[in-house]
């Protein structure tokens, strides 16, 4: 089996060491680290989000591929320094103002990233304004929201503020997420989607960015 | 009167996949050796890590509703207002498995060892869940010491966030049980830090004051629909006396 092969299979299966092994074979065999990342990486996780989807598999086994992944991935990360390394799109995420839950929004951008999209991790506790100028900083297409509590969900609504307030709403698009947040509070704050886990906000950043799903 | 429980996080018997059923894991779902082993790397880390502890106070009825009003941002009516005034006991308290766990979750999330973070994350809640039933049967044994438990009796437990009683009554009942002396501290936003702790009053009483229809206003947007689990539980007791 070829090693691009190898190295996708040891990703879907979770299997860290083998990840390692292949990856080092792949950038041995002179294959170009973006066909790597294509074709192997992003591709694998590809296989493992449409799993997760259809339960198939349990969100361990699709965290087990992360891990995979990112082993992989800090091998060839060091040979994109020069030119960066290309993305999908760019994601600006974080849990909202007085939020400290983190580990649902982890494994969104988790997921994003094994998707192929750049992370922009504002962290816990994300000031409204914070999140709009990092978006306008970073040019970032997509801004994504976690509140676990009924008491933060109202900054959601105050990112669409300024968003409004400064001419992008739809410019850049909002998904939110969390356990109090459901499809209405997304449609009366205006933000694009409701993501009710981290699988399905991939498919919905894909879909909000007129991509393949 | 106020006293601190401490709890042995080797003495809690957390299910085997409990914490992964209760997330949604369907029950028909094979569990694989890999995530079998990764749920037994996070048990044993909690067991290690986790000091469960927990402040308890048996109060009257009256001060108990004036902490319950909290900030005045309940939903009126709500369930523990309907219930309280039939309990034989009513005991407050504010439980926490440590900030130790809660650090080494976001160690695991740093050097990116997701699953193994996810996986003691749930183990966690599991175990402070399991912490918080001991505390209950705990409490259900000096109630019989003090003449204000019967056969055909049960205490449940609830807690501000839920069944109308607003978060924002975290406040209040924290600072009657002085929940900082166990490392408990309560943020702006009304989240209890270390995050694996919870929070409430413990109300003994008849079985059946702790039935109510799910027809609250608030019974609409509530996810967890756990009330009818515990309902059916004693109404089984019930049935079986």
């Amino acid at each position: 089996m070829h090693a691009i092969e190898l190295l996708k299979q040891s990703i879907i299966d979770g299997d860290e060491e083998k990840a390692s092994l292949y990856v080092n074979e792949a950038l041995a065999a002179k294959i170009d680290p973006q066909r790597i990342v294509n074709e192997a990486l992003i591709d694998g996780m590809n296989v493992v989000g449409e799993r997760f989807r259809v339960h198939e598999i349990f969100l361990p086994e699709v965290l087990l591929a992360a891990k995979a992944m990112y082993a992989a991935l800090a091998k060839i990360k060091p040979l994109f320094i020069k030119e960066k390394m290309p993305t999908r799109g760019k994601v600006v995420i974080g849990s909202v103002q007085g939020d400290l839950h983190d580990i649902g929004k982890n494994l969104v951008a988790i997921m994003l990233e094994g998707a192929g999209y750049e992370i922009i991790d504002l962290g816990t506790d994300v000031l409204p304004e914070r999140f709009v100028d990092e978006a306008v900083k970073q040019n970032a297409q997509v801004i994504g929201m976690s509140a676990l509590l009924t008491t933060t969900m109202p900054v959601m609504g105050k990112v669409m503020e300024i968003l409004k307030e400064r001419g992008l709403l739809g410019k850049i698009k909002v998904i939110i997420g969390g356990a109090p947040v459901n499809d209405d509070f997304c449609k009366e704050i205006g933000a694009d989607a409701y993501c009710y886990d981290a699988a399905n906000a991939v498919e919905t950043v894909k879909r909000l960015l007129n991509e393949r799903v | 009167m106020r006293r601190i429980e401490n709890i042995d996080a080797h003495s809690l018997s957390i299910d085997q996949f409990a914490g992964l059923r209760n997330q949604g894991l369907p029950e028909k779902t094979k569990i694989t050796t890999t995530v079998k082993m990764l749920y037994e790397k996070a048990l044993a880390l909690f067991r290690e890590m986790a000091t469960p502890k927990a402040v308890v106070a048996e109060v009257s009825l009256e001060e108990f509703m004036d902490i319950y009003r909290g900030e005045g941002a309940n939903d009126v009516p709500s369930v523990v207002e309907i219930i309280a005034p039939k309990a034989r006991a009513v005991v407050l308290f504010a439980l926490t498995s440590g900030q130790e766990v809660s650090n080494e979750i976001k160690r695991l999330l740093d050097e990116k060892d997701v699953a193994l973070a996810y996986m003691l994350d749930i183990v966690a809640s599991e175990g402070t869940e399991k912490a918080a039933e001991e505390l209950t049967q705990r409490c259900v044994e000096l109630c019989k010491k003090t003449g204000k438990f019967f056969d055909g009796d049960a205490v449940l437990r609830y807690s501000p966030g839920y069944c109308g009683w607003h978060v924002s009554g975290q406040k209040k009942l924290l600072s009657f049980l002085h929940a900082n002396e166990i490392g408990i501290t309560l943020t702006e936003s009304f989240l209890m830090s270390p995050e694996k702790s919870i929070s409430g009053a413990m109300i003994a009483g008849e079985r059946k004051i702790h039935f109510f229809k799910n027809n609250f206003a608030f019974c609409k947007s509530c996810t967890h629909k756990s009330c009818r689990i515990r309902i059916r539980d004693l109404e089984g007791k019930n049935a079986r006396d």
